[in-house]
């Protein structure tokens, strides 16, 4: 009947009921994940147009980060009674993870928005917007761990098998911190006073969040540490950069973290997707 | 069989500015826009599109024209599938083209030919396509050693070329246009008139929004009339120009 044809889509648009709402939000984030080659364009092209034409292009992130360990790093070792050794590895792992933290947490909820001009020029998944912000962060962190692998060659860290549990760690923070945009995202379309809600939060959870400090400094008040998710997060990227592992305790909350996360924010997507063009 | 489907298409946008509900008072029954009223929730909701239904297949090029605010590109981006209707379906069955903005994507830094691959990702074209167009993309836009040059180099004019030349070398099963590509560059226009037509007449369905009632004539084979997110006439091209005319003069 047909033969010419190679593939033909059908697609019918139009308000849909339970099912069909939760069959095209996993169209959409399948949709995503496929469309690869176009998010990991449009996250490189967002790092090469904040450093264009500029002398060291996206090393500036590396030279940054590691004049704000350097400065930071004496300082704060001096006032934590802390030997410098040790300090400024911490340190530098903790400030290239938080920077990943805050900008897929804060700019997730205008990853939505500032993309509408390809929203409402273009019919792609929404869900790419969000795999882009991610991979750009992704590729953020690949320049600022420069700066964590000088320190720890030049403080002679002794590498060991616990090492090995960053792979696991790694993926395990970026899947309990990906949902955040898709979830974030189109609150921050539809609330545009959001985003700064969230900017300040994340800057009251971040003296909560031991990226300076050591959480057995805490002494007593060690729960205010523990009951934060990040710090958990934080560690199982953190300890095996540095060489112990993280304990049970880190693995279970950041499981629970991506578990309820992502189910909060499919659930939402689900019920919000269809809208979002027409908030952005 | 290519064809695509409006069924009872209902888009309404809901203005959250709670100002708004002035607004609809003395903005409502105001010319051409989208009729404005308050929907049970006592939010102020603009109704772009309104029970809109139609049908093209194969072989159709439909045009749409009406005055500003009548819902031309809402319906676009409708049948496009960027906007979900609040009410109502589309169907389609096709690869649909969306070319809203020809150059959307492109990098100012990177080269002619890295363009024509970018552009191309964005137009849907698998690796393979992309390669095996290049050249004949290259060579009509005439753009020779430029090609290895960043865009940002180029003049105006040579950026429409690129964008032209890439965008005419889809093989789109439905086309959605909104306005004519070029516009206004009624001299390049000349020169890529039978490019344009070879690529139109390779395109299964064609819709374009535009204001020139010369091209709708040249390009079209059909024509609906909106007017305040309604569809006030669908018939051939003649006939609804002609309704479009007798509007502006009552």
């Amino acid at each position: 009947m047909q033969a010419a044809e190679t593939t033909l889509s059908v697609s019918v648009t139009g308000p849909s009921n339970g099912l069909q709402a939760l069959h095209g939000a996993l169209t959409d984030l399948r949709g995503g994940l496929s469309d690869w080659r176009v998010w990991t364009f449009l996250a490189h092209h967002d790092i090469r147009a904040r450093y264009r034409r500029s002398t060291l292009g996206p090393l500036w992130l590396t030279l940054s980060m590691a004049i704000q360990i350097s400065a930071m790093g004496v300082v704060w070792a001096t006032l934590f009674n802390m030997e410098i050794r040790t300090f400024i590895p911490y340190l530098s792992l903790g400030m290239l993870i938080w920077s990943f933290i805050t900008s897929v947490v804060g700019e997730g909820s205008l990853c939505f928005v500032s993309s509408a001009g390809y929203i409402t020029q273009t019919k792609r998944p929404l869900t790419t917007y969000v795999f882009q912000l991610v991979f750009k962060n992704l590729l953020i962190a690949g320049h600022t761990f420069l700066v964590y692998l000088v320190t720890a060659i030049v403080f002679q860290i002794t590498p060991t098998p616990a090492m090995l549990l960053a792979v696991p760690g790694v993926v395990l923070f970026v899947l309990a911190l990906a949902w955040a945009p898709l979830f974030l995202g189109p609150i921050g379309a539809r609330f545009r006073d959001i985003p700064q809600v969230i900017q300040s939060i994340l800057m009251v959870v971040f003296f909560i969040t031991p990226v300076m400090w050591k959480p057995d400094m805490l002494g007593e008040r060690a729960l205010i540490a523990i009951l934060n998710p990040l710090t958990h997060l934080v560690a199982i990227v953190r300890l095996p950069l540095l060489g112990e592992a993280p304990s049970t305790l880190n693995w279970t909350v950041a499981l629970l973290t991506a578990a309820v996360g992502w189910t909060l924010a499919i659930g939402s997507f689900v019920r919000v997707r269809t809208r979002i063009p027409y908030w952005v | 069989m290519i064809e695509m489907i409006a069924d009872s298409v209902c888009v309404e946008f809901p203005i959250y500015d709670a100002k708004a509900r002035s607004l609809k008072n003395t903005v409502l029954n105001l010319g051409s826009g989208g009729r404005i009223q308050a929907n049970a929730a006592n939010k102020v909701v603009v109704t772009a599109l309104d029970e809109i239904s139609f049908s093209i297949r194969d072989g159709d090029r439909l045009g749409i024209i009406g005055p500003n605010g009548a819902g031309k590109t809402t319906l676009l981006r409708t049948l496009a599938g960027i906007y979900e209707p609040t009410r109502g379906r589309v169907m389609t069955q096709g690869h649909i083209a969306p070319l809203f903005d020809i150059a959307l994507g492109m990098d100012q830094d990177a080269t002619g030919y890295e363009n024509i691959r970018i552009r191309g990702l964005f137009l849907d074209m698998s690796r393979e396509e992309i390669e095996e167009r290049a050249p004949e993309i290259a060579e009509f836009s005439e753009l020779g050693p430029y090609l290895d040059m960043p865009i940002r180099t180029y003049s105006s004019g040579m950026r429409v070329r690129l964008a032209f030349a890439i965008a005419t070398s889809l093989q789109p099963d439905i086309l959605l246009l909104d306005e004519m590509i070029g516009a206004g560059d009624a001299v390049f226009l000349a020169r890529a008139t039978k490019r344009l037509q070879d690529f139109l007449s390779r395109t299964r369905i064609l819709v374009l929004a535009s204001h020139s009632n010369e091209i709708i004539r040249q390009m079209c084979n059909k024509a609906i009339l909106l007017h305040q997110g309604k569809l006030v006439g669908f018939d051939t091209v003649d006939e609804v120009i002609k309704a479009y005319a007798s509007m502006i003069v009552s």
